[in-house]
């Protein structure tokens, strides 16, 4: 086991304690915020999944009908739990690489405040009818001139610790969020100006829309959920990462093919071929860096699994990492004309999306929120037990979520693809599928309730206080820390 | 990598590389598509006006597009043309006057690029839309009752009320389609991409 | 601590019982490993030969069906010239299977079982129009049918569609279908009687009514 030396131990801990304090306000509220919109989106999600199944439930209202319910579920998942979540992790890395204070602390408390506001009126906006209806972008364009205003602030947070960085070396968890806080507010603004400000004409506007689609996963959330694996996994383990060469092969093949993957959503759709084949290409490309990225994480992990059992940590991010290989693996196959022929149009699909969001990014940030939350606020987490309800119900519910839709999208792909079997013969084969899915969020109910008290008990400063940092010996413990 | 002018560069070079390739590129392919006009002079595609364009704004406002599509996969790849959801494919013209198109990605319910051809029946959709059940038993689609008024017996029988079939009655009541039930009528009684086209060898 | 010192197996597993083990765990906090670092190993080699390899693919793909990159090509593989084009010629399908695949188009009224919706769709099972002449059984399919009429004893006023975009062998399997499906009885239509009909009836370029078939039934020609 090799940690700190003694010697550098003493003032690293300070300048971490140093770092932490700076980030507590606007980190704490990006966590609080994003917890609670993940609670949101919960319940929504329930809604939205029995109405799948029984029709008939709360269909008396316009508000709560599906074709409502479910764009909210994604937009408070997506702009309320993934990316406040995303940018408190983002905010508190880039800080802690870059070993310089948090700038700009009050303007992204009000920036996290008025995220919050943006994501509550744009779900109501969505409720009372006046969503877009275009895929991820459903917020009315009003909304985007506000989040963009907040992106700079965040944007330009993260630019500043980083030109003010004091280490030399830039590691590779800088570079993904460097890509992020870049990429990210390029394609939401050009994607709204050209599809809600009606710049680009017919389909090019869901070229448009994919192209963006995708890269809200592609370009802002695997780039942050990898750079907090690339953080979390030597920092708990106390050991480097395996090796820079595949580091750099990851990132920057990552960086060339992900965002020409978003027009295999368009498969069979009426687009040129070239158009649908350059989104195949770019998708099958995804094998190099997500072979690199995982053969990186597996060699540094090696050896050493025997900690999952004792770091709640190291458990959620293991988990993401492992979905991020599958889904991604996943994704490169189901591009395919042949395997999209069945899959498109199907629950497959939504499986799929899930293990992408929930499985790797919302997992890894679970583990993220467990590692620094006692760092900003000097407390334990209160309740073991709820750890452990937190971990088995969210990662149970998610694996019968994934095994439910994906066989049963695929006996729905099947199916629909043979023009014996008549549509609505279709729809009843899939209903023991819905009903798995019901079955599934009601687990991971359970599990986000689980965490959302143990945040709640965290942020009121229920915990035990954790012992000054300045006496506690760097050393001695680490291999178990966390 | 510790010299931030990589990053930067690399970072930005990528993302607009595949701006140019996925969004510039065809926009200047696809952005000056024109309609087709018959030697007779009828136009295709016409935009959407009057009661089709709110009936639009309907189906965009209650999310039809999260459980019905609006394409047509062409014929050897998957069936929707052997199962009757369109004579052809659908192309980049189909959607000229589309902002957005609502191509859709989820067949929860059938595709409907071409519902005016195969049920043009007004009364039908109203059925459909009140309970879905009624016309299509086993259905998952959900009942939009909010679309319509439901007016006492006693005081008149409007014209336009629905005949539901026996056993689905609303006792002492007539029920009424809405000006929006109509206007999504009217849409979904416009969606015929059955014109031929040019890309789309016969 | 190293890996002898850390708690594990069954005596985790007793900490666990008695309770608080992650507090204990979570108790030096601060006492955090250095920050991340960088280990130098060399890529593996089957890495590199992967990455070659599906670099290769791309590029092949690109190149395969990429339809030479113009706006005008919606379908990938003859673009190319390299694969022939799918046969042209329809796929020979059983008319019995092929009737009921066509039938798909009628479900949604008629219904699977051919009950249609009662006082709104008439229904096909009993019908004296589906199991009647196999001609007026064709035209109405061909033209659609609008307006008031009566089926079975009931009465009904709604709108069918034309269905002529369909082929002969389609309408004439779906036609015979029909009329030998729950209980009905009416005589097979051949393809050449679709035909004929299409034919004799196609200066019509509107929906059929019940004095059109009364005139059809009669052998008389039908106002255009």
């Amino acid at each position: 086991m090799n940690a700190a030396t003694s010697s550098d131990a003493a003032p690293a801990a300070a300048w971490r304690a140093e770092v932490d304090a700076s980030c507590a306000y606007p980190v704490v509220a990006f966590f609080v915020s994003a917890v609670f919109w993940l609670l949101f989106g919960t319940v929504l999600a329930l809604l939205a999944s029995i109405k799948m199944h029984t029709p008939g439930f709360l269909s008396g209202a316009e508000w709560l009908t599906f074709g409502r319910v479910r764009p909210v579920h994604l937009n408070t998942m997506i702009y309320g739990w993934g990316s406040m979540a995303g940018v408190g992790t983002l905010l508190w890395l880039q800080a802690r690489l870059s070993r310089v204070r948090l700038p700009l602390q009050l303007p992204l408390v009000v920036g996290c405040a008025l995220w919050d506001l943006g994501v509550a009126g744009g779900s109501i906006a969505i409720l009372t009818g006046h969503g877009t209806s275009v895929e991820w972008l459903e917020f009315p364009y009003g909304w985007s001139f506000l989040f963009a205003g907040i992106f700079v602030v965040v944007m330009a947070a993260s630019l500043m610790m980083f030109s003010a960085r004091r280490v030399g070396h830039v590691y590779v968890s800088q570079w993904y969020l460097f890509g992020a806080v870049l990429w990210f507010p390029f394609l939401y603004v050009m994607a709204n100006a050209l599809i809600h400000g009606a710049l680009a004409r017919g389909v090019v506007q869901a070229a448009t829309n994919w192209w963006f689609a995708h890269n809200v996963l592609g370009l802002w959330f695997t780039p942050i959920g990898l750079a907090t694996v690339y953080y979390l996994l030597p920092k708990v383990l106390g050991r480097p990462i395996h090796s820079y060469y595949l580091s750099l092969l990851g990132f920057w093949t990552l960086a060339l093919f992900y965002n020409w993957a978003g027009t295999h959503h368009l498969v069979g759709g009426p687009l040129p071929a070239w158009l649908i084949t350059v989104g195949i290409v770019g998708s099958v490309m995804m094998f190099i860096p997500v072979t690199t990225v995982a053969v990186n994480h597996h060699m540094t992990m090696k050896g050493h699994f025997a900690l999952l059992k004792v770091s709640p940590t190291l458990r959620f991010i293991v988990l993401g990492a492992m979905s991020y290989t599958v889904v991604s693996f996943q994704g490169s196959l189901q591009s395919l004309r042949t395997v999209n022929e069945v899959t498109h149009f199907t629950h497959y699909t939504i499986a799929h999306a899930h293990l992408g969001v929930y499985g790797f990014f919302t997992m890894v940030m679970f583990g993220a929120i467990y590692y620094i939350a006692p760092r900003l606020t000097g407390r334990e987490w209160s309740s073991p037990r709820l750890i452990k309800i937190h971990f088995w119900g969210t990662a149970l519910g998610m694996a019968v979520y994934w095994i439910g839709l994906t066989w049963g999208g695929i006996l729905q792909g099947l199916a629909m693809d043979n023009p014996d079997v008549a549509f609505l013969d279709v729809v009843r084969h899939t209903m023991p599928y819905l009903w798995s899915r019901t079955f599934a969020g009601v687990l991971m109910a359970v599990g986000h309730v689980a965490f959302a008290i143990l945040v709640w008990r965290m942020f009121t400063l229920k915990g035990r206080r954790l012992p000054e940092p300045a006496s506690a010996p760097v050393v001695a413990m680490a291999g178990g820390a966390q | 990598m510790n010299r931030a002018v990589f990053l930067y560069v690399g970072v930005l070079l990528t993302v607009l590389l595949s701006f140019t390739g996925l969004v510039s590129i065809p926009e200047k392919q696809l952005g000056g598509l024109q309609p087709l006009v018959d030697a007779d002079g009828t136009q295709y595609p016409v935009p959407p006006t009057g009661m089709v364009a709110e009936g639009r704004g309907v189906y965009i406002a209650d999310g039809c597009i999260y459980c019905h599509s609006q394409q047509v996969r062409p014929e050897g790849f998957g069936d929707d043309i052997e199962r009757g959801w369109g004579t052809r494919r659908t192309v980049a013209r189909d959607h000229i006057y589309d902002s957005p198109p609502l191509l859709g990605t989820m067949r929860t319910g059938p595709d409907l690029a071409n519902i005016a051809v195969r049920q043009p029946s007004e009364n039908w959709h109203l059925l459909h839309l009140y309970n879905p059940r009624i016309t299509s038993p086993g259905s998952n689609m959900p009942a939009f009752p909010f679309l319509f008024r439901k007016v006492p017996v006693e005081v008149q029988v409007p014209h336009d009320a629905l005949s539901f079939p026996p056993g689905w009655e609303v006792p002492g009541y007539s029920v009424v389609p809405s000006r929006r039930a109509k206007a999504l009528v009217a849409y979904l009684k416009s969606l015929d991409h059955s014109h031929p086209v040019p890309e789309v060898p016969q | 601590m190293n890996d002898r010192d850390r708690p594990h197996g069954r005596e985790l597993e007793r900490r666990e019982a008695e309770g608080p083990v992650v507090v204990d765990l979570h108790e030096p906090i601060y006492r955090e490993m250095a920050e991340p670092r960088d280990g130098y190993e060399p890529a593996p080699s089957w890495l590199v030969f992967l990455c070659l390899f599906i670099m290769g693919f791309g590029g092949w793909y690109l190149g395969m069906y990429s339809g030479a990159f113009s706006p005008k090509v919606y379908n990938e593989n003859p673009a190319v010239g390299v694969r022939a084009a799918p046969p042209a010629a329809p796929k020979e399908v059983d008319p019995k299977v092929l009737g009921r695949r066509v039938f798909n188009n009628c479900m949604s009224c008629h219904q699977q079982n051919g009950q249609g919706v009662p006082d709104n769709y008439p229904p096909l099972a009993g019908s004296e129009w589906a199991n009647g002449r196999a001609d007026v059984a064709a035209a109405i399919v061909l033209h659609g049918l609008e307006g008031p009429i009566e089926v079975a004893g009931k009465h009904f006023n709604q709108v069918m569609p034309s269905w002529k975009h369909l082929t002969d062998e389609q309408l004439a399997a779906v036609l015979t279908y029909v009329r030998s499906s729950w209980g009905n009885s009416g005589t097979p239509v051949k393809p050449a009687l679709v035909a004929a009909v299409r034919k004799s009836t196609g200066d019509i370029s509107r929906s059929l009514r019940a004095d059109d078939l009364t005139r059809l039934k009669a052998g008389r020609p039908l106002g255009g």
